[in-house]
């Protein structure tokens, strides 16, 4: 561990390169007739653009001087050779879908109207290892502080900048959202909305029944079997059961249905959510609480806390982080289920998922996929972020 | 503790029973659910019987699982052996990262490369259930009593000895405790199977919905959640039993 | 300053502890002892108030403490446990702080408090205020631990085996310091340990229990001298008249020793004084009084040399402060095989002896016929 600690690029980073250096010679781009047909691969080496297959080369091999110990990187600090890898993973990330996009608009000008050019695994492999070199520069950088958020979020400003420019305008995923731009908006809305509300009653309900089930020693086995059962039955089960109770109720209480819960859509989706989303952070809570030290609790009390005091200021403070990284799971799985939510009509990103598997779209699917993958990639990252700095001072070794 | 434990097994005992009842009495299903919703004129999914259902989603876990349980336990035993201590970090890395990714958008990115039906469904099941089962055996594997391993060696056993011997028995109930987080993720991500053409217990549900019947849904919902709590009890109920009869 | 009248404590069968009644004077420090399980640790917890007895009264200057709120109570009770339970998110001044934040005391206050108490306790403010804890060896955390318990002058304090998780060597250090900071302090001390060597070295009375009642209340040196019957005996253990021997200091059974400084006649003095020597050897000090070495009269008589018949040594080696217990006395003589040992100040100035004898004298008080 005190290794990983030491600030050195590491072998994540030249396994990201190698992978890196094999994705160049995968296929940039597919090229199809039409929306729905098989396509044909266009490759870095063959495109007219050179340089790209020249500027990535130059990157990686970059990379590959700085992780060696010995050489002319013996120059530069470990310090700014960990921080340079990992912008140079952001840049990969960024330049694998930008090469990608002016790629597709130089093939675009020459082919037939509908022809389509969609992402090929080159790319794909480019952004996974564009990724690794970002974790492997995160590692040795400290959580929270200006320098990791910079790593994490300057390939990420950048490609929301080229976004706006429209450089990737030629992709088909791009022209899947550009048929859909204003529903696609929505559809995230929706589906950050349905997450964060089923978090939130999540929260409520879970951090005090992890209080609770604390404090009463007896409640800990039914209570957590009860959770557990709930957290393993499959998610559109859940929906599912779901749905017969609640549009029985509907149907007999007009009342309810004018409030808009019905079987299907927001209502069922959100208690479901909620309901898996309480497991971890109930769990954590309680775990948290119970792993106080005794001694540090005796202490307290020996010394005139009152429960209260002992509460707020011992128990509450020492399990932060433990609770948090509940809420982190909670928060990550969250974003996965709410795709599944779209199946009964609750909306969400998994709607173009679902309308993208029943048209046979790839690209569709792709547009409803990527967006959740990123959103639950970015929570979690996130909370671990939030996660360091919440914790108190004297708890980090 | 140990009338304890024999309860537990003759629950799990009866609840299996009851399972099996269950899915193969559909004239049960069709009162019930007749009573429940007398509005709809058919109340049991008209495709394929429950207890067909059941063995398709039941084939789609276990192969899926099956195959991660090779991969993963392979991989394990791989980066925690001296040749492989290098990967260990990045096997970390990598699952970590993985396990944010959401069962069902693996599922989706799965059908653009292999196409519909059985194929992508347990494509996606496999890579997403080697997480658990090798992050279960990398801990399992790792956090083993040094004193333990160089006692083996000291004994003269060979490193094949020691990890057959020593090393994989004393990892067992950890790597156990993933393959029931394996199976039980995979129950759930094999529902969702059903929108991709892979059959099992989802198509009564995704059929219902789409034909706004939710007696359909509920037919196939109460089963895959039964089969599901059935698992996970079996499972840990194996995994109790190890961790007792271990220590 | 704090008496127990019949306090009783049931868990439903089980009697911890069993009508136990005594009285702890201002300043004193008493030890409760036992073999585990004995109650000991029920009882510092019934002075405050971590449990209630199921019946008796505990008094604290005069007072009933079921009268205040436990809370209360505890703020101005010193606790020390030995798992130390310093709060790992506060820093080390913001731990001592905890009761005196408590008891409302301004900012200004807790930090000039904080600063005496870590300088009391030897260990720099400007260093250690803000560590955490974490980040502490074992015996740094429990000065702390002591620290944290004194921070608002509670008159009495409670410790319940505070060093039992330090290792021997610092447990010693630890104890005497403690015992250092006790004598300026002057705090009434009710300590709970299962080391009879820390009762011996700390204890103004040691109660040692059995089973949830007192086998026998008594000075250590009483304790070990006279046993009250066979359990205490085997308790105390068959050496228990060397262990006694801790209880004494050097000091107080110091025989004036017969020293003679280099610059004199020599020869002059010793045929003067020939016939009250007793010894062989006599002590040889510098113009200020200081330990050179010793002289071997008969050597000397005979040759007349004085440098062939003076052995020098080390004052540090050799000599014993007036601070070292009789037991640390006779191990010295036994590992080098003389009776006599002298005696040092901090100047290293000889200031008298002791003998085997002496020490002979008090171990027989130890085994009464």
């Amino acid at each position: 561990m005190t290794e990983a600690r030491n600030a050195r690029v590491d072998r994540i980073s030249i396994l990201g390169a190698i992978i890196g250096v094999f994705a160049l010679a995968a296929p940039l781009l597919v090229q199809k007739a039409n929306r729905l047909a098989s396509g044909t691969p266009h490759y870095l080496w063959n495109s007219n653009s050179v340089f790209a297959l020249l500027f990535f080369g130059f990157l990686y091999f970059i990379v590959f001087v700085l992780t060696m110990q010995r050489g002319p990187a013996k120059m530069f600090k470990q310090k700014p050779r960990v921080i340079l890898v990992g912008l140079i993973g952001n840049i990969v990330l960024v330049a694998s879908f930008f090469f990608a996009g002016s790629e597709a608009r130089r093939l675009a000008a020459a082919a037939a109207p509908y022809a389509r050019f969609s992402l090929g695994a080159g790319v794909w492999l480019l952004s996974l290892s564009g990724y690794m070199l970002i974790v492997s520069a995160q590692k040795s950088v400290k959580a929270g502080s200006g320098m990791n958020l910079f790593l994490s979020l300057s390939g990420l400003a950048l490609f929301i900048f080229l976004f706006g420019t429209g450089a990737f305008k030629d992709l088909s995923i791009m022209q899947e959202y550009a048929a859909r731009k204003e529903r696609f908006f929505q559809e995230v809305l929706q589906h950050l909305r349905l997450t964060n509300i089923a978090v939130a009653i999540a929260l409520l309900l879970g951090m005090p029944l992890g209080v609770w089930t604390y404090r009463n020693q007896r409640l800990e086995k039914p209570i957590f079997a009860i959770i557990n059962t709930i957290q393993t039955i499959p998610g559109l089960a859940l929906f599912g059961l779901l749905i017969a109770p609640l549009s029985l109720l509907s149907l007999r209480y007009p009342l309810i249905r004018t409030l808009g819960i019905s079987g299907i859509g927001a209502a069922p989706a959100i208690i479901a959510l909620s309901l898996y989303a309480l497991l971890p952070i109930t769990y954590n809570t309680h775990i948290g609480l119970k792993t106080v030290d005794a001694a540090v609790r005796e202490a307290g009390r020996g010394m005139g806390m009152s429960r209260r005091e002992i509460f707020f200021s011992i128990e509450v403070p020492l399990s932060v982080p433990v609770i948090f990284n509940g809420v982190r799971t909670s928060v990550v799985q969250a974003v996965g289920n709410t795709a599944i939510a779209a199946l009964i009509g609750a909306g969400g990103l998994g709607t173009f998922i679902f309308q993208g598997l029943g048209q046979a779209a790839p690209d569709l699917i792709l547009l409803g996929a990527l967006p959740i993958i990123a959103l639950a990639v970015i929570a979690d990252r996130s909370m671990f972020v939030l996660t360091a700095l919440i914790t108190p001072k004297g708890l980090k070794v | 503790m140990k009338r304890a434990r024999h309860g537990n097994c003759l629950i799990i005992l009866l609840l299996l029973i009851l399972f099996f009842f269950l899915v193969f009495n559909m004239s049960i299903w069709e009162t019930a659910l007749k009573t429940l919703f007398p509005q709809e004129k058919e109340v049991i999914y008209p495709r394929a019987t429950l207890a067909v259902l059941v063995g398709e989603h039941l084939i789609l876990v276990s192969v899926s699982t099956l195959m991660a349980l090779f991969t993963g336990l392979l991989f394990g035993i791989f980066v925690t052996r001296p040749v492989g201590r290098d990967f260990l970090e990045i096997v970390n890395d990598i699952t970590a990262l993985a396990q944010t990714f959401p069962p069902v958008a693996v599922l989706a990115l799965a059908v653009p490369l292999m196409g519909f039906g059985v194929k992508p469904t347990v494509g996606a099941l496999f890579l997403f259930s080697i997480l658990p089962i090798l992050r279960n055996t990398i801990s399992g594997l790792d956090s083993l009593a040094p004193e333990v391993l160089e006692a083996a060696r000291g004994m003269g056993l060979s490193r094949l000895q020691i990890l057959l011997k020593i090393e994989l028995p004393l990892a067992l109930p950890v790597i156990m405790a993933g393959i029931r987080i394996a199976v039980v993720i995979n129950i759930g991500t094999a529902t969702v199977g059903a929108v991709v053409g892979a059959g099992g217990l989802g198509a009564p549900i995704i059929s219902g919905l789409v034909r706004n019947n939710p007696a359909f849904v509920l037919e196939g919902a109460a089963t895959a959640a039964f089969l599901a709590v059935i698992a996970d009890q079996l499972l840990s109920s194996i995994e109790r039993v190890m961790v007792k009869t271990e220590y | 300053m704090i008496e127990l009248k019949s306090i009783t404590k049931k868990y439903s069968k089980l009697t911890a502890v069993n009508e136990i009644s005594f009285r702890v004077e201002e300043g004193e420090i008493c030890v409760l002892i036992g073999p585990s399980g004995c109650g000991k640790t029920t009882i510092i917890k019934m002075i405050n108030r971590m449990l209630e007895p199921t019946s008796g009264e505990i008094y604290i200057q005069g007072k009933n403490i079921e009268e205040s709120k436990p809370e209360i109570l505890r703020r101005n009770i010193g606790y020390v446990i030995q798992n130390i339970g310093l709060f790992p998110h506060m820093t080390v001044a913001e731990n001592i702080g905890v009761v005196p934040r408590l008891l409302g005391w301004s900012k200004n206050s807790i930090t000039a408090r904080t600063e005496e108490l870590l300088d009391l306790l030897g260990l720099d403010p400007d260093e250690y205020s803000d560590k955490y804890p974490g980040k502490l060896s074992g015996g740094e955390a429990q000065r702390i631990g002591v620290a944290r318990a004194l921070a608002a002058d509670p008159p009495l304090l409670l410790m319940d085996e505070p060093f039992g998780a330090v290792d021997p060597l610092n447990r010693e250090r630890l104890q005497i310091e403690f015992l250092k900071i006790q004598r300026k302090l002057k705090k009434t001390v009710i300590f709970v340990t299962h080391d009879l060597d820390e009762a011996i070295r700390l204890a103004d009375t040691i109660v040692l229990l059995k089973e949830g009642s007192i086998i026998q209340k008594d000075t250590p040196e009483n304790m070990l001298a006279h046993p009250k019957n066979r359990f205490v005996k085997n308790f105390v253990g068959t050496d228990r008249a060397l262990k006694r021997l801790a209880r004494f200091t050097v000091a107080d059974y110091l025989s004036k020793a017969e020293g003679l400084c280099i610059e004199k006649n020599i020869s002059q003095c010793i045929k003067n004084k020939r016939d009250k020597l007793q010894n062989r050897f006599l002590w040889i000090t510098d113009r200020q009084g200081r330990l050179m070495g010793w002289l071997d009269i008969e050597a000397f008589l005979a040759q007349d040399d004085i440098e062939e018949a003076l052995t020098r040594v080390n004052p540090a080696e050799i000599a014993l402060g007036a601070d070292f217990t009789l037991k640390e006395a006779l191990a010295r003589m036994l590992s080098q095989g003389v009776s006599a040992i002298p005696v040092i100040d901090n100047a290293d100035r000889l200031i008298g002896e002791i003998n085997l004898s002496t020490i002979e004298k008090i171990t027989q008080e130890g085994y009464p016929k």
